[in-house]
């Protein structure tokens, strides 16, 4: 359950960001710690650290930009269920934000994305 | 597929219990998945370690750092209570001083830094003798063996010391320490001169021509800072060298050198003087390490001292290994034990700041408790223990950051005193040039960990109490009086007072002796006499002859002396010059044996005089008058005369009334003989033959009496004290009494030189700054003392308002409200004070058998003092607990 919706999203962390997109991209039915960090490090080639995983989803959720709710009993995981995530529209919003703003600045490198404006 | 169960049972006490499925799932899972595709060992490793980065994740979620603001209300803290921010400021300081110096100083002692590039690369060589147990100089041998095979150790050098005058062209000479050093010594070094070169390979030849490096202060003070220095040539003591180079500022390698002169080895003298070259030190080779050299040189070691046996070499003994260790170490290793207790003396300081700390614990608990309101209500408002705890951590943390700045103020000061009185104490004339007065960046950080120290005793100690009834907070008693002063709080107060009472008794004493130092007449006009000690420089032809042909030796020394005394003697300004003891110095004390009647002594082992020895012509040189018999004559100076002469204070202590002259008396053994020793042979019997009118002996306070005797000096003792009375400008006789010793031989050397009245002053200014240092430190113990009980009395009052007010409401006698309120506070100061004067008593008995009555007063009145201010530090809060309306007081409880 979100705790707090501040007015205006506070500017995403790189971490951050990388959470709350491999979040969205594999979804509310699937989005936990382990594949979020497993998600990172597939397309990223990073060594993602779990406890970092753990400590921003719980600052994000912190931030009510994801909520958290807990999925079916798992036998690979000692019958406990799954923390699933989901994205909250503040946490989408803050995303095509800081996309935007990475989009708009790279824009300007000469040979960084191919085009100029 | 259970991930190891040390790491889940980590995890569960860490992880927040609505995390716990969570963590515990996710680390199942992963090992689960990492079993499958890596293999049971690989698993359960990856898996230990991202279970323990999680826990430290976890872990740090849970500490509450302090914020910005805690800091600020820690200023604000500082400000709203002076009296508390002023006493333990103060104290606080005092002790984080004391532990900044004892961390410096025995920084400095155990692990130096010297000042010089990648200086911990640069090593020495020891050579130890398994069979004697004892360490042995290498020889040229020695050296040239290590130069050849020894790979991780390079620009391997050696230095010997001596002390050489040096005289100029003007004819002044004075004495400085020479280094007699390898010319690769420089390299070791890597310090390029100031001026011209350092030594070269070249110079270390034999029949090369002779050149010397200076230091920057001799070039300074003895050449002007001329820069045509280089080429220009000085005397040192009988040989004239070529100046070459001068050193940078503050360059003493390798030890306290002012000047360098190659070292030549395998010269006829150094064959004679078996062929010790001094010590041996180098740098380590690029990409070598301290231990690779030393199993190279193990290796080596054991080779040449199976090579050591051959009859080529007689006199160096086989079983001798190298071993090559820090600079430093090599040159001076101190034991084992020595290092653990200089070690041990940084945890004494930590402790006392630790005794500090606590009492001032008392004072932040008391200031906590009354603020208990505020934290409630900071309780209620959702500040969990560990927030409110941290908060008083930081308050108390800018109290400690602010006492550790007083203490590095105190202890860079204390620092320059500790030096000059090292200086006077131990007569040193230059430090090791690694040993500065500074304070190092180390010591600094130690401060602030030292201040950390404070906050945890004064700060989360307290803190940690109080907050401790805090879920009776949030039952609704925030009103207070929920604290109380506990067990560890009385051990502090009783502990204090017990200091106090046992140190007063010193501090008075040592007061004493001060006052009576500054009152000290030597029997003679202080000032216009100049002492010096006069030697012959070591490595010189005299010196080798002292060693090789003593009967030569002391004939020359004789005739050295004489002509010397003649030459001073007929300086302009001289009024008279001698040999002996000077008055004021140190001589020692001897139990006597008298040959007839005598006064009844002090002691059961006898009487034991002062006992001097003196030239003839001291007494007539220094004024004093022969009273009885007569003065020394050089025959009484030869070996088997048995002359002594006495002053007037032992003819009054020792032998009484009736004829002193022709009395006979002898010295006791120094030391009983061991069991199973035979004993001594009995001294001569020695005869007095002169009473002479008193000049004071010792200066030292804690003598009765100035009963001495004097015994005639040996003609040709070399070093001896010279005295010099000049009536006029001392000062200036300095260079006057040095030109004299180098034209009549330029091995002699006249150092230190000072007047008697300044040696005294010295003595006094020890004695006075021994008697500040402990006046402060027993202040600071009774300010602390006080406070602490002032914060127990007003806490009790505090917690007690509304019984007390209720108490006069309903007619309660004054005296026995006063009774009781005292009660508690001082039944901890009776027995602090009680344990303080039985300690000093006990410690007394065991030192001298007995507790003389006037001792035995002083401790008893310390004791009533620290007890009577104890009881003044009470009557505030008590006079304002009997001031309580009970209106008020029942108002302030609701």
């Amino acid at each position: 359950v979100t705790k707090r919706h501040p007015a205006r999203a506070e500017p995403l962390a790189e971490f951050e960001l990388l959470v709350l997109l491999a979040a969205l991209h594999l979804g509310p039915d699937e989005a936990y710690t382990v594949s979020i960090a497993n998600d990172i490090a597939e397309r990223t080639g990073r060594l993602v650290r779990r406890a970092n995983v753990f400590t921003t989803l719980q600052r994000l959720e912190d931030k009510g930009l994801v909520s958290t709710r807990l999925g079916e009993s798992r036998p690979e995981r000692g019958g406990r269920p799954r923390r699933l995530v989901v994205v909250e529209s503040v946490g989408v919003e803050a995303v095509r934000a800081a996309t935007r703003a990475i989009q708009t600045m790279a824009g300007r490198v000469r040979g960084l994305t191919g085009g100029t404006r | 597929m259970k991930p190891p169960r040390l790491i889940s049972a980590v995890l569960r006490r860490l992880a927040p219990a609505r995390r716990l499925d969570d963590v515990l799932g996710d680390l199942e899972e992963a090992h689960g998945r990492r079993r499958r595709d890596r293999g049971r060992v690989l698993a359960w490793l990856l898996t230990t370690l991202e279970g323990l980065d999680m826990a430290w994740a976890l872990a740090r979620t849970r500490v509450t750092l302090p914020s910005a603001l805690d800091f600020t209300l820690g200023v604000r803290m500082l400000r709203r209570y002076p009296g508390l921010t002023i006493v333990a400021g103060l104290a606080l300081g005092f002790a984080i001083a004391v532990g900044a110096i004892t961390f410096e100083v025995v920084t400095q002692i155990l692990r130096p830094t010297l000042p010089l590039a990648e200086a911990d690369r640069i090593v020495g060589f020891r050579l130890w003798n398994a069979e004697t147990s004892q360490e042995t100089r290498p020889t040229a041998t020695d050296l040239t063996t290590w130069r050849t095979q020894l790979r991780s150790v390079e620009h391997i050098s050696a230095f010997r010391s001596t002390e050489r005058n040096l005289i100029t062209d003007d004819g002044r000479s004075e004495s400085i320490a020479i280094a007699e050093m390898s010319a690769s010594g420089f390299d070791v070094a890597r310090i390029r001169p100031r001026l011209g070169r350092a030594l070269q390979a070249a110079d270390e030849a034999s029949g090369a021509p002779e050149v010397a490096v200076i230091a920057f202060d001799v070039w300074r003070d003895r050449f002007g800072g001329a820069l045509d220095v280089i080429g220009r040539t000085a005397r040192l003591g009988a040989a004239s060298f070529t100046i070459v180079g001068v050193m940078p500022e503050h360059f003493g390698f390798p030890v306290a050198h002012q000047a360098w002169i190659p070292l030549r080895i395998g010269t006829p003298d150094r064959e004679r003087r078996g062929d010790a070259v001094g010590f041996v030190f180098g740098r380590l080779a690029a990409g070598a390490t301290m231990s690779r050299a030393r199993a190279e040189l193990a290796v080596m070691s054991a080779r040449t001292s199976r090579q050591r046996t051959s009859p080529q070499l007689p006199g160096t003994p086989a079983g001798v290994t190298a071993e090559v260790l820090p600079f430093v170490r090599a040159m001076a290793d101190l034991p084992l034990s020595v290092r653990l207790a200089l070690d041990s003396t940084n945890l004494a300081a930590a402790l006392f700041l630790v005794l500090i700390a606590s009492n001032v614990a008392l004072l932040t608990f008391a200031r906590t408790v009354s603020r208990e309101a505020e934290l409630a209500m900071r309780s209620a408002l959702g500040a969990s223990r560990g927030r409110i705890v941290t908060q008083l951590f930081a308050e108390t943390l800018v109290l400690g950051l602010v006492s550790a700045g007083v203490g590095l103020a105190i202890a860079a000061v204390a620092m320059r005193w500790l030096f000059q009185i090292v200086d006077v104490a131990l007569d040193i004339d230059r430090w090791p040039f690694w040993i500065h007065e500074g304070l190092s960046p180390m010591t600094v950080v130690y401060a602030a960990a030292l201040a950390a120290l404070v906050a945890l005793v004064a700060g989360a100690g307290p803190a940690l109490r109080v907050t401790g009834t805090m879920a009776r907070w949030k039952a609704g008693a925030a009103s207070g009086g929920t604290a109380r002063f506990g067990g560890v709080w009385t051990g502090v107060i009783v502990t204090q007072v017990a200091l106090t009472v046992a140190c007063l008794p010193i501090v008075v004493d040592v007061g004493l002796d001060t006052a009576r130092l500054r009152h000290f007449h030597l029997g003679l006009p202080a000032d216009e006499y100049l002492t010096a000690r006069l030697s012959i420089s070591d490595d010189t032809p005299a010196s080798e002859e002292a060693r090789t042909e003593p009967m030569a030796a002391r004939i020359r020394f004789e005739t050295t002396k004489r002509a010397f005394l003649q030459e001073v003697a007929a300086t302009q300004g001289v009024r008279s010059a001698t040999f002996g003891d000077p008055p004021g110095a140190y001589v020692p004390l001897r139990f006597i044996e008298i040959d007839g009647p005598a006064l009844p002594a002090r002691s059961a082992s006898g009487h034991r005089p002062q006992v001097a020895t003196v030239a003839p012509g001291f007494f007539e040189a220094l004024g004093a008058r022969i009273v009885a018999g007569r003065d020394f004559t050089p025959a009484d100076a030869r070996e088997g005369a048995m002359a002594i002469v006495v002053n007037e204070s032992f003819v009054r202590v020792v032998l009484g009334t009736g004829p002193a002259v022709g009395r006979r008396l002898r010295l006791k053994p120094q030391a009983p003989p061991a069991i199973g020793q035979p004993t001594a042979a009995a001294e001569p019997w020695l005869e007095i033959v002169g009473v002479v009118t008193d000049l004071l002996l010792n200066a030292n306070p804690d003598l009765r009496d100035n009963a001495g005797m004097y015994m005639p000096t040996e003609p040709a003792a070399l070093p001896i004290n010279l005295i010099v009375h000049v009536p006029g400008t001392t000062r200036a006789m300095a260079p006057a009494l040095r030109a004299a010793a180098a034209r009549v031989d330029p091995s002699l050397t006249v150092s230190p030189i000072s007047t008697l009245g300044d040696r005294v002053r010295e003595e006094a200014w020890f004695h006075a700054f021994w008697f500040r240092l402990s006046l402060g430190v027993v202040g600071l113990l009774l300010l602390l003392s006080l406070s602490g009980l002032y914060a127990v009395v007003s806490f009790t009052v505090s917690r007690r308002t509304r019984e007390i007010g209720i108490r006069v409401a309903l007619g309660a006698s004054r005296p026995r409200l006063l009774r009781e309120v005292l009660a508690a506070p001082m039944r901890r100061v009776l027995l602090g004070a009680a344990l303080g004067a039985a300690a000093m008593a006990l410690v007394l008995v065991a030192s001298s058998g007995s507790v003389a009555l006037w001792l035995a007063g002083l401790i008893a009145g310390s004791a009533a003092l620290v007890v009577a201010v104890s009881v003044l530090a009470c009557a505030v809060p008590i006079r304002r607990a009997l001031r309580i309306e009970p209106t008020a007081a029942l108002r302030t409880a609701e």
